[in-house]
């Protein structure tokens, strides 16, 4: 004897092929949204690095440009020696102390040649009227290099 | 639900050809794929380093009026410093009486302004 369910035909269910499409859009808004969130963070934590390397090119000039306002005692080599009140001091030591990311330094001392048609080397005499520099500071493996000059 | 069997079985007797599923799902892989790696790669390009970049061309420019400055190249007329590749460093030099003025612009590449300095001094100064 046959047993008739009552409704049995008339209910429909979800499919195979239904279900797998509802999973694969599931999981494609699920892969596409955190893609945008993993991006968008990478992009905010890059934008905060660029933020402090910036900063940190800030300060630096702002510390060369503070500390050449001293009296210049040598500036041979591409290296720089300031005379304070007290003993000389090597601009290199300075450098280190206030960054740690500091890698290296030139300086160069530059003073008109007497035909004022170019700049030449500082003799030593009086004081350089331009001091030009360029720090290499790394930091989380990259290297950054600032260049500038400071009349005096 | 369109699926791809019944959409096919209705494009094949002739009636309305829209898009099945499956196209639909691989048509929006594809612009996904595609689109998202390059909105992040376009921002990135145009919001990245664009402040380190002006800060540079800034420096570079100081650097060349500096110079330019202390060897009082007052010329009349405009006077264009190549930088590096990226940039060009043009100073114009402005008499007015006894000030001169030295105007300086770093531009990139495509001509766009990354930074601009004025410095001034007087002719009868030391």
């Amino acid at each position: 004897m046959k047993r008739r369910y009552p409704g049995r035909r008339a209910e429909r269910g979800v499919t195979l092929v239904e279900l797998l499409a509802a999973l694969v859009i599931s999981a494609f808004i699920v892969v596409m949204a955190s893609r945008i969130y993993l991006g968008g963070h990478f992009q905010f934590l890059r934008r905060i690095w660029e933020a402090e390397r910036l900063e940190t090119r800030y300060r630096l000039k702002g510390m060369l440009q503070g500390a050449l306002k001293e009296e210049v005692a040598r500036c041979t080599g591409g290296k720089l020696w300031l005379r304070g009140t007290g003993p000389e001091k090597e601009m290199d030591g300075l450098l280190r102390v206030r960054f740690p990311e500091y890698s290296v330094a030139t300086f160069l001392c530059l003073e008109p040649a007497p035909d004022s048609a170019s700049l030449v080397e500082w003799k030593g005499r009086f004081q350089p009227k331009l001091v030009e520099y360029q720090v290499v500071l790394k930091s989380h493996g990259a290297a950054d290099t600032l260049v500038g000059s400071c009349i005096k | 639900m369109n699926t791809g069997s019944d959409s096919g079985a209705t494009r094949a007797s002739g009636g309305d050809g829209g898009f099945t599923l499956v196209e639909t799902l691989v048509a929006m892989s594809l612009v996904c794929a595609i689109l998202l790696p390059s909105s992040f790669w376009l921002y990135q390009s145009r919001a990245g380093g664009a402040a380190t970049e002006r800060f540079r061309a800034s420096q570079l420019l100081e650097m060349r009026m500096n110079r330019a400055l202390l060897l009082r190249q007052a010329k009349d007329g405009g006077e264009e410093i190549p930088g590096p590749d990226y940039l060009r460093l043009v100073i114009r030099v402005v008499r007015d009486g006894a000030e001169v003025r030295l105007m300086g612009t770093a531009l990139d590449r495509k001509g766009h302004v990354q930074a601009q300095l004025q410095a001034g001094y007087f002719a009868g100064k030391p």
